[in-house]
């Protein structure tokens, strides 16, 4: 179904190889896993695979791709696409059109298909996906499962006989997880060859016939699932576990940690038209450990964030420090966010830059101590130059989070700082995690990463909360 | 269904979609800074006009064809009129504008000299603003004094153009700089 | 503009002017604005005025309407004050007379209310549909296409980028624009132009993956009628625009 025949690549404008002498094949029907550490190469293997490289990319390929038969050479992407549908990790980015039907309808307008047989298959597949509560929604208002499901739904209704997935998992919570990895087994049943490209290895247990783990540019070991149970091979290669305990069933509780260092008293705060939050609620939150905020989506894991920084304001109650009530803009002050999406929190022109302007309120011997720190202790003093958009994921998770932290907050809330990390950066992330909560910082992350939880968090807070005083 | 066709069309995807893109990037930022700024706030209009001409230049420079200010012009004046419903005497006048903006940078060296993509966007900005200046007078033209704050309006509103032509320039070296765009 | 922002589940609860057609509410402000720019007497215009603001009232978003007006009479006020300085500094520039402000702003008061009409009743959904509709060219349809499935991201975005801006002690509004110009706009603006970058990236290679530019011509799956309201007041608009045409010309063509 697929071969590579001792196919590299190498990007216009770089002058390494992406990927380098790489030979495989794969069946119909089997379910394939290419992982490897960032920059290893996985993401060029996929654009091989559906043709974006060359054809989009441009780029020098040399041996020969070939899916089902042909040389993706001599195709064009639209004729590829016919044989190999993707999936990309942000589903959203993806969507062309702003409801689920439409965008359903969309890849078959394309190919100049009727309304009506149009209409027939977006009804097939809305059963088959179980789309039919939110087949009339806007994109905006899908959850990420949610936003995974149709993007697939779309992708299936335009039968290919093989599915390519690239870091499918990296916006879900576990639960959807769970659904994706069953769905996706339904299709292989169905005889659909599943190429997936993921750093997160749990979920792929019972799915998985091949692995292939690749470095700088190379497939490094191969095998069936087993092989990345060794865990000197997965230390070496970077990866993640391939079992993971879930720890949000007997990871204690916040109301049983020793300090009680901030407390909410008496929280209530609700949107608009929509029923509270949180509902006269008392909390209190450790210093000196890493807490997971874990809950369904909707349930207020960013809003609780958000309230506890005095970004929103909540209807009634208190924050205190120490015993001191604080005012919201005091609390902003005291405490640092750190957003999930770090395009939107890098806004000069060099590393360096970025950390200056967030220390900015320090004199100007104080910010340039305080900068060399940060950049030693996050290890970013190689990149002091660079521009900070062209950062790699996980340099610019680290980045983001020295710009939280070097204002030396009480309170430190990450939002999902793992998301889409090979096994190397979560390491590091969770590792300094750790390290500023030893400092005495109270570090709040909201994850549904199972495995930082595993590594990092002592303690966790569920939502919803609805304690009485 | 339909036959697939490979046919060397003059726009590709990604260029029409490019277009679309930094279409809709203007349009939300002269929104956000007219609300932010207060829409009368001479330093906001000024403002407004660098983002919306910054923003110009770094499509040009993505999208180096003949057609890319016309395309620009029509699809922005199009959407303007589905969500807004005016300027539709405005329409013609800007796809004019957009036309001797591309011809103008045809003829003086065309879409890879940066001197020419710059004067080229800052003759299509002018007049783009010239014919909203005649669309304006035909709306106060028993009191065409009115006409004169509209002027002053439009000229402050210019000078941020003329800034947003070198700032552009600057902002496409740091994309470069950024690996985000490429020569 | 509160309906770009809006991602709201599709209603089926309507007020009169949301039920009609985008296209027929584009036709309307299309022709009002051909009309009233060549229509000069007070009585036709204030006929129009009259109509186009009941036309915008339907709507019911009486304070967004009335504010709109404040901010009309405002710079109304304001023009007419810089006319009245220069006549004062300048007298041969002529007498101020306030008749000839009438027409203007009736004028204005004519498109103001069309284009409320529009904007406070369209949703982005069936502006997206009222596009298909209108059976463009593919080199015309695609891009205006995106700019109106970016519109509401990108306003997303930005008010995300407010807010760790906001985490980070920086406040957008009109003092950090006027006093911090250069600065309040890198900040601002850096994240969105390389997120649109990204995101255009992204999108022409899903487009691509997803078989744009596969067939000659795309079909189209959902496209709306217009029905008997839309039928109704396009009827009524054509109606009051030859009227007012007729009043205003009965002298040359009787």
């Amino acid at each position: 179904m697929i071969r590579f025949e001792n196919v590299s690549y190498q990007y216009p404008f770089q002058t390494q190889k992406a990927l380098d002498s790489v030979s495989f094949a794969i069946s119909e029907g089997e379910a394939v896993l290419f992982t490897g550490v960032s920059g290893s190469g996985k993401s060029t293997l996929i654009r091989l695979i559906n043709g974006l490289a060359p054809h989009y990319y441009h780029g020098q390929v040399s041996g020969r791709v070939l899916v089902n038969g042909h040389d993706n050479a001599t195709r064009d992407i639209n004729r590829i696409a016919d044989d190999v549908g993707t999936l990309f990790q942000d589903a959203e980015q993806q969507f062309f059109a702003l409801s689920v039907e439409d965008e359903l309808a969309f890849a078959h307008e394309c190919r100049g298909v009727g309304p009506d047989k149009i209409k027939k298959t977006i009804e097939k597949v809305v059963d088959r996906f179980f789309l039919e509560r939110v087949v009339d929604s806007a994109i905006f208002d899908l959850s990420e499962g949610e936003k995974q499901k149709v993007a697939l739904a779309s992708i299936v209704s335009l039968k290919p006989g093989i599915i390519v997935l690239d870091e499918p998992s990296a916006n879900l919570d576990p639960e959807a997880t769970a659904e994706l990895a069953a769905t996706l087994d339904e299709l292989k049943k169905q005889g659909i060859t599943i190429v997936v490209v993921d750093h997160r290895l749990y979920w792929l247990s019972g799915l998985i016939d091949s692995v292939f783990v690749l470095q700088g540019g190379r497939i490094v070991e191969s095998g069936d699932f087993s092989i990345l149970g060794n865990e000197t091979k997965r230390v070496n290669h970077g990866l993640r576990k391939t079992q993971i305990r879930d720890s949000r069933k007997d990871l204690p509780h916040v109301r049983e940690a020793n300090t009680k260092a901030i407390e909410v008293v008496d929280l209530t705060f609700g949107y608009k038209n929509k029923p509270r939050l949180f509902d006269h609620a008392y909390i209190t939150l450790p210093v000196g450990e890493v807490v997971a905020i874990v809950g369904e989506n909707g349930a207020g894991k960013t809003t609780f964030a958000r309230l506890l920084t005095g970004l929103t304001r909540m209807h009634s109650g208190d924050i205190r420090m120490n015993g001191a009530v604080l005012k919201p803009r005091a609390l902003l002050k005291k405490g640092s966010i750190v957003l999930q999406n770090t395009d939107h929190q890098l806004h000069m022109k060099t590393v360096r830059a970025e950390l200056e302007i967030a220390a900015r309120d320090l004199s100007e011997s104080e910010r340039n101590r305080r900068v060399r720190e940060i950049m030693q202790h996050f290890n970013l003093d190689e990149l002091a130059l660079r521009h900070p958009q062209s950062l790699s994921a996980g340099q610019k998770q680290r980045l983001v989070i020295a710009c939280g932290m070097i204002k030396n907050p009480d309170v430190l809330i990450l939002d999902e700082p793992t998301s889409g990390l090979d096994g190397l950066n979560m390491k590091i992330i969770s590792d300094k995690l750790k390290q500023l909560a030893s400092l005495g910082v109270c570090v709040l992350v909201i994850t549904h990463d199972l495995e930082l939880i595993e590594e990092a968090c002592g303690y966790q807070l569920r939502l919803p909360l609805n304690m009485e005083i | 269904m339909s036959k697939p066709v490979r046919k060397k069309r003059y726009w590709q995807t990604r260029e029409l979609i490019v277009i679309g893109t930094f279409a809709a990037l203007t349009k939300v930022a002269s929104l956000l800074i007219a609300i932010a700024g207060g829409g009368m706030n001479p330093v906001s209009l000024v403002l407004k006009n660098i983002v919306a001409t910054s923003l110009l230049i770094v499509l040009v420079y993505k999208v180096r064809k003949f057609g890319v200010l016309t395309l620009y012009a029509l699809i922005n004046s199009l959407v303007s009129l589905l969500f807004l419903g005016g300027n539709v005497m405005a329409l013609p006048g800007m796809l004019i504008a957009g036309i001797v903006g591309d011809g103008f940078i045809m003829m003086t060296g065309g879409y890879k000299r940066a001197w020419a993509l710059v004067l080229g966007v800052g003759l299509f900005d002018l007049l783009s603003r010239a014919i909203s200046l005649g669309y304006s007078y035909l709306t106060v033209r028993e009191e065409p004094r009115l006409l004169i704050m509209a002027a002053i309006i439009v000229a402050i509103g210019y000078t941020g153009c003329l800034l947003g032509l070198g700032s552009g320039l600057l902002f496409v070296k740091e994309l470069r700089h950024a690996g985000i765009v490429r020569e | 503009m509160p309906v770009l922002s809006e991602n709201r589940k599709i209603s089926k609860d309507l007020s009169i002017i949301q039920r009609l057609d985008v296209r027929t509410k584009m036709a309307i402000c299309a022709l009002s604005s051909i009309v009233a720019l060549f229509l000069e007497g007070i009585y036709p215009l204030s006929i129009l005025a009259v109509a186009s603001m009941v036309y915008a009232l339907l709507h019911k978003r009486f304070v967004v309407v009335f504010v709109s007006y404040g901010a009309i009479l405002v710079m109304g006020l304001m023009a007419a004050f810089c006319v009245k300085i220069m006549t004062l500094v300048m007298p041969e520039m002529g007498k101020m007379e306030i008749q000839f402000f009438f027409s203007p702003f009736l004028r204005v008061m004519i498109l103001v209310n069309v284009i409320l009409a529009l904007a406070l009743s369209s949703r982005v959904q069936s502006i997206l549909t009222a596009l298909k509709t209108l059976r463009l060219p593919l080199v015309i349809y695609l891009p205006a296409a995106v700019m109106i499935r970016f519109i509401p991201s990108f306003i997303v975005d930005i008010k995300q980028i407010s807010e760790s801006l906001k985490i980070r002690g920086y406040h957008i509004n009109p003092l950090t624009i006027t006093f911090h110009p250069l600065l309040t706009m890198r900040l601002l603006f850096v994240p969105i132009v390389v997120r649109a970058l990204r995101s255009s990236d992204e999108l022409a290679i899903a487009a691509e993956l997803k078989g744009l530019g596969y067939s000659e011509k795309i079909s189209y799956y959902k496209t709306t009628a217009l029905s008997l309201a839309d039928y109704c007041a396009g009827g009524v608009a054509t109606t009051l625009l030859c009227g007012a045409c007729l009043f205003e010309y009965q002298d040359k063509l009787f």
